[in-house]
């Protein structure tokens, strides 16, 4: 006996789930599929998930007998990765304050109050930004791993530069992101909304073969109701000797895929999303609690989840800082607790784990606009119960290199972490393993 | 791919879509007739009518000012009378970018825009020189906060990585420099017009990419304009809006003819455009993806539907697709290319484009079209420079009716494209 959800009973078995149905059972958290366990012991890697019991549910888990290699198709016990961009570049310096060091002298009106800051002997000599308090509880449990002075060597100060660093693991002869490199890899097809991104395309997701569906808006997508899904699958067909027109066709036809499955999670996702003005135009305030809100919505509605990443701009302050990425930082950590309350709730924290990313860190010294300029290192942190909650390197303000924080440590021995919690082929993917740190227990 | 050698008609058509922002059938009847070098001068000749797009427009914050200045600029292309002209400010917006995402003030950005009508196709460095002491640019990137005492690098940086030189040709001290030179230029507090505070002004004289003396505006856009790689990276900009992805053979030719043409008229826009054109015209040219709102533009004008009186608000369905006038999401413009083809973009466009062809008069010839299932009819008014492939024909043919015939022919893959 073969435990698998009810949604890949019907899509195996042939037919496809009327999206209201399936969409108001999973709405109701009581009928939501349960995480059915932890990650797979045959992952290689630091899998520390606990054990592999597994929850029915009435009513959405049905256990039917399948031949074995339908089995595997089933992705819902298996690690899931998040990744939170910070884009624009985050001021490591406010988000980590140090507690000692030339930090306020270079900041005479851009430093944080002594009073403000939150401490923790966890992270040995800094502080953390008054926003972040939601996140001092998974400090001081261990569940959090801050990556102080993380940037590759050599740094560049551009963003553009900097971004494709990260997104493809420095490895800048193709346009591949290194969570591409994994994607294309993967044995197993993996469902439209295998990989997902939020708010913007991860570059860090495209691969030459596959790469992450993108949802920017959840309540626009669902294509219009005089057109049949079949009508837009038929666009697919013969494709074009065009590459360009090709690829649009492609386009269309994972459009559809993604779509019959979101339908299944539509009702709880839009649930959790606040509606905005018709006219609203620019930014959107509260976006890493949106966006991480629906991520674990699709974490948790068995729709093969394995990679989401999350990007919100807004952290390239040149000027008047304080307020905004206080805003900024109060969203992200406000979304980060949230995110696995959801998910701990649910039984299915184990399964998860989190990385935040940013292009670099900011000029220790500030400008003369209340703000400051693009630097170099900056600070990551690493969720989970799967991690080694610690503080790792430092942001050394005596040591500074061309006014910058001098970075200390790899971006990739991150990625490491982050490939092996998913079972990845690390020395195919980054060239070689970086392990000098245990960022996973 | 690279296209062949086009015929007329269908050089006539691939003009209009990829340098000007389509046509309604009953105009595209009368212009296939003509030679495509006499439409290609006709798109270049410049507009005799003076226009303001924002004359009357609330463009106060408090009264939806923001929302008031994008609809009118997007109203102003779909009943453009001077497309090209209207395409390659649009060009401008998205490569020397200001986003009201931090300007907040509607005057400002919409004043932009109106440098970039008036200077589209004067000398470069004056159109740099004048970007320089933009007010919205001022405050976008951040230069009317930078003084002598801590200089704020956000201008000078992006000055050369993305307005005129490329990330690789220029050091971090030239963007230190840059950023010193160009200190003690603020707003006003009042009007905030742009103002010199000369005793915040770093007056030492820099060097700035091998350029000695540099301490002011002009010497700084003197020195960016005269490095090596700046033309180069005006005809690479050019190339990626107007031709596409050129292969590697053929594409290595077009930039050194097309850094001679820039150098050649004194670092204008417009002939360095029209030749790119004329090579596009022998066959160097590659599918280009429609951003969003070109996209949209193509099809209200082709429909002659009026975008405000649309089911679904304008607005909703712009930010949807993931292109607002005036908002681009960061300094380096909006998505590119293939980057455009998300689900996200392509669902939401799929939704415009049903709101379209059901708004669309049951007169007109694209409808007509749909009416009769005449899927050549179609891809002809839609100014497509070539008949639907297989998938988009049966696509065609198996939606439900007319409205729905029409939805496909508009968002089809073809149509994305130019």
């Amino acid at each position: 006996m073969i435990v698998i959800s009810r949604r890949r009973f019907l899509a195996l078995s042939g037919g496809l789930l009327a999206s209201g149905c399936a969409a108001t059972q999973s709405a109701d958290p009581a009928l939501r599929s349960s995480p059915l366990s932890g990650p797979r012991s045959a992952t290689p890697g630091p899998l520390t998930a606990p054990t592999t019991t597994t929850t029915t549910t009435p009513g959405v888990v049905t256990t039917v007998s399948t031949p074995p290699e339908l089995a595997s198709a089933a992705l819902v016990d298996q690690p899931v990765l998040v990744l939170v961009e910070l884009r624009g570049g985050n001021d490591a310096v406010n988000t980590l304050p140090p507690l000692t060091g030339a930090y306020r002298d270079l900041r005479p009106t851009l430093s944080l109050a002594e009073s403000e800051i939150l401490t923790s002997t966890a992270l040995a000599g800094h502080g953390l930004h008054p926003s972040l308090s939601p996140l001092l509880p998974f400090v001081e449990s261990g569940r959090m791993a801050t990556l102080a002075g993380i940037g590759f060597d050599d740094p560049n100060r551009s963003h553009f530069v900097s971004m494709d660093r990260w997104a493809r693991a420095d490895r800048l002869d193709d346009s591949l992101g290194w969570l591409g490199r994994w994607l294309d890899m993967l044995p197993d097809e993996l469902t439209s909304l295998g990989a997902t991104s939020l708010g913007a395309v991860g570059e860090v997701a495209i691969g030459a073969s596959k790469r992450a569906t993108v949802i920017d808006d959840v309540t626009a997508f669902t294509f219009p109701s005089t057109l049949s899904n079949a009508t837009i699958r038929i666009l697919g067909e013969q494709p074009s000797n065009d590459p360009i027109v090709a690829a649009a066709q492609r386009a269309f036809v994972n459009s559809v895929g993604s779509i019959e499955e979101f339908d299944e999670i539509a009702d709880a996702v839009r649930a959790r999303t606040p509606e905005r003005d018709v006219d609203a135009l620019g930014l959107q305030s509260g976006a890493y609690t949106a966006g991480l809100a629906v991520a674990a919505e699709m974490i948790l509605g068995d729709v093969g989840t394995r990679v989401v990443t999350i990007s919100v701009n807004g952290f390239d302050t040149h000027s008047e800082q304080l307020e905004s990425h206080a805003a900024l930082l109060a969203d992200l950590a406000n979304g980060l607790s949230r995110f696995w309350a959801t998910l701990d709730d649910a039984g299915a924290g184990d399964r998860v784990l989190l990385a935040t990313t940013s292009e670099f860190g900011r000029r220790v010294g500030q400008n003369a606009s209340e703000g400051c300029d693009h630097g170099a290192a900056g600070v990551s942190f690493l969720m989970g119960n799967g991690v080694n909650g610690a503080l790792f390197g430092s942001l050394d303000t005596g040591d500074l290199l061309d006014g910058d924080l001098r970075p200390q440590l790899d971006p990739r021995l991150m990625f490491t972490a982050c490939l092996d919690w998913l079972g990845g082929d690390v020395d195919q993917i980054l060239g070689k393993r970086y392990e000098d740190i245990a960022l996973l227990k | 791919m690279d296209h062949g050698v086009m015929d007329r008609q269908q050089a006539v058509r691939w003009l209009h879509r990829r340098a000007g922002l389509g046509l309604h059938p009953n105009n595209l009847k009368a212009e296939v007739e003509r030679d495509p070098g006499e439409v290609l001068d006709a798109l270049l000749a410049s507009p005799v009518t003076p226009r303001n797009i924002w004359a009357g427009v609330d463009l106060d914050r408090r009264n939806k000012g923001r929302t008031n200045a994008v609809r009118a600029w997007l109203d102003a292309l779909v009943a453009s009378d001077r497309p090209f002209h209207d395409r390659r400010t649009w060009m401008l917006h998205g490569w020397l970018v200001s986003s009201m995402d931090k300007v907040p003030n509607p005057t400002a950005m919409v004043e932009q825009i109106q440098l970039f009508e008036r200077s589209g196709n004067v000398d470069f460095a004056d159109l740099l020189s004048d970007l320089t002491l933009d007010r919205a640019m001022l405050v976008y990137l951040d230069g009317r906060t930078s003084t002598a005492e801590a200089p704020n690098e956000n201008y000078g940086r992006e000055l050369l990585e993305l307005f005129s030189l490329g990330e690789g040709n220029y050091t971090e001290a030239d963007v230190q420099a840059a950023a010193v030179a160009l200190t003690g230029w603020t707003t006003n507090r009042r009007d905030r017009s742009p103002r010199f505070v000369s005793r915040r002004h770093d007056d030492t004289p820099q060097t700035l990419l091998g350029a000695t003396g540099v301490n002011d505006v002009g010497s700084v856009i003197d020195a960016v304009i005269n490095h090596p790689a700046h033309p180069g990276f005006v005809a690479d900009r050019i190339i990626s809006e107007y031709l596409g992805d050129l292969a590697d053979g053929i594409g290595e030719g077009v930039r050194t003819d097309l850094i001679g043409t820039y150098e050649a008229s004194g670092r204008r826009l417009d002939p360095v455009i029209q030749r790119a054109l004329q090579l596009g015209l022998d066959g160097a040219s590659a599918t280009v993806v429609l951003d969003p709102i070109r996209w949209l533009v193509i099809c209200a004008r082709a429909t002659a539907v009026d975008l405000s009186g649309l089911r679904q608000s304008v607005t909703r369905s712009i930010r949807e697709m993931g292109q607002v006038p005036l908002f681009p999401p960061s300094v380096n413009g909006w998505p590119r290319g293939t980057e455009w083809l998300t689900s996200s973009s392509l669902v939401a466009r799929t939704n415009v484009a049903a709101a379209i062809a059901e708004a669309t008069d049951p007169t007109e010839p694209l409808r007509i079209a749909a009416d009769d299932n005449d899927v050549d009819q179609l891809a002809e008014h839609l100014g497509l420079r070539e008949p639907f492939g297989v998938g988009t024909r049966s696509a065609i043919g198996s939606a439900a009716n007319p409205v729905a015939r029409l939805t496909v022919a508009l968002i089809c893959p073809e149509s994305l494209v130019a």
